[in-house]
């Protein structure tokens, strides 16, 4: 009986993986989230916005950083530490054209604590310290190009670093770039709590790296700074996380950083 | 109970498990190869064909480089079982693409020409470290 040339036999092991990674890649994506209202120059935000009395910077060529959520109503926020590396001047982008100069109140380990002179509504924690294999976590956030969200699977603790790994299985419709602009987005639970923040991502490997809830809240304490008592989160789910991101964004409690030119 | 301690205790059996898995990975990869190798490197080294032990040698290596890899940045048995086994089947294939573009040097690496082996080993370890360093998270 004639052998089966060796090669032929690794290529069809190699292909029978790979056709197996495509069939079962999961595809919970989001719709798109609708296009912003355009500021005026003379009224920039809604009155109701808690931005509206706050001082306020037209955007010129800002460079889109990343993303930043709400822990304290306030003005604290969180980013990755990523995001404001080499920036003399982050700010927070509240209405279209518009971004609030925040401060750096320190960077802890991968983490940066931003301040600003008026705050948004904070997201809650999680209760509970880590997720579990298997559990649903939603990014929302800003991809670099516009809004955008990445709906993930826990995969567990990341080897060798301080870092929970994530298995992306679904994102915004057309979003198809790296997730850099995610980096400093709040990773909520199916409770709608944020269970850690957005790192990076490793398309290669298909996951998303990201802090641990305790990381935050240490954080927040090396920085000084409280978080307020937040409203009852709302539950997501695959089918709603693109409804609920929009919903984060619109409440500014994820806004978008970018770098302000010196 | 020191942290220290704490974190040993939690660690090491765990260590062990992924290591575990991995190595298994390694031992099955390096068995098949070892099989299905039409240049039979284990009977020459058996016969003393020193050429054929620097082949296997390159081959044990480049399939331990992406395996370590794979398990420097997997978090779980199962994400080191699924990536092993994808990039052991991998280098497998790239290392027969090897034998085949690099033609006549395995023909002198079973005739016990040495300098021929080196050189397929080196060309199987190269294709081993750009596959380890793109599973690199």
């Amino acid at each position: 009986m004639p052998r089966l040339p060796v090669w032929l036999i690794y290529l069809t092991i190699v292909a029978a993986m790979l056709l197996v990674a495509l069939g079962r890649r999961e595809h919970a994506n989001a719709p798109k989230a609708p296009p912003p209202v355009p500021g005026a120059d003379q009224a920039p935000i809604a009155p109701t916005s808690p931005f509206a009395n706050a001082p306020l910077v037209r955007l010129p060529a800002a460079t889109a950083k990343g993303t930043a959520f709400s822990m304290n109503d306030h003005g604290v926020w969180l980013t990755a530490q990523s995001v404001t590396r080499r920036c003399a001047k982050p700010a927070l982008v509240v209405a279209d054209g518009w971004a609030a100069p925040a401060k750096l109140a320190v960077s802890h380990s991968d983490i940066a604590v931003l301040t600003t002179g008026a705050g948004a509504p904070a997201l809650p924690l999680a209760t509970a310290a880590h997720p579990k294999s298997g559990d649903n976590g939603f990014l929302a956030g800003f991809s670099g190009r516009g809004p955008g969200e990445v709906a993930a699977l826990y995969l567990g603790p990341d080897a060798g670093r301080d870092r929970l790994a994530w298995a992306e299985i679904g994102r915004t419709d057309g979003l198809k770039d790296p997730l850099a602009g995610l980096a400093g987005a709040p990773v909520l639970n199916a409770a709608g709590e944020v269970t850690g923040m957005a790192l990076e991502d490793a398309p290669r490997r298909g996951r998303v790296d990201a802090t641990t809830r305790e990381a935050l809240t240490d954080a927040l304490a090396a920085a000084k700074q409280q978080r307020t008592t937040p409203e009852p989160a709302q539950p997501i789910s695959l089918d709603t996380y693109g409804m609920a991101a929009d919903s984060l964004r619109r409440d500014l409690s994820v806004v978008e950083v970018v770098c302000l030119p010196r | 109970m020191s942290p220290e301690v704490q974190a040993f205790a939690s660690g090491f059996p765990v260590m062990l498990l992924h290591a575990g898995v991995c190595l298994l990975l390694l031992v099955v990869a390096a068995g098949a190869y070892a099989m299905l190798s039409p240049h039979h490197e284990v009977q020459r080294i058996r016969d003393g064909n020193g050429a054929a032990a620097v082949s296997l040698a390159g081959v044990v290596l480049g399939l331990a480089m992406p395996l370590a890899t794979t398990l420097a940045a997997a978090a779980s048995p199962m994400e080191i079982a699924l990536w092993g086994i994808a990039v052991a089947a991998l280098a497998l294939l790239l290392f027969s693409v090897i034998d085949f573009a690099l033609t006549g040097l395995p023909q002198r690496m079973e005739e016990g020409d040495v300098p021929a082996a080196v050189v397929l080993a080196s060309a199987k370890l190269s294709v081993a470290l750009i596959v380890a360093a793109a599973l690199a998270v």
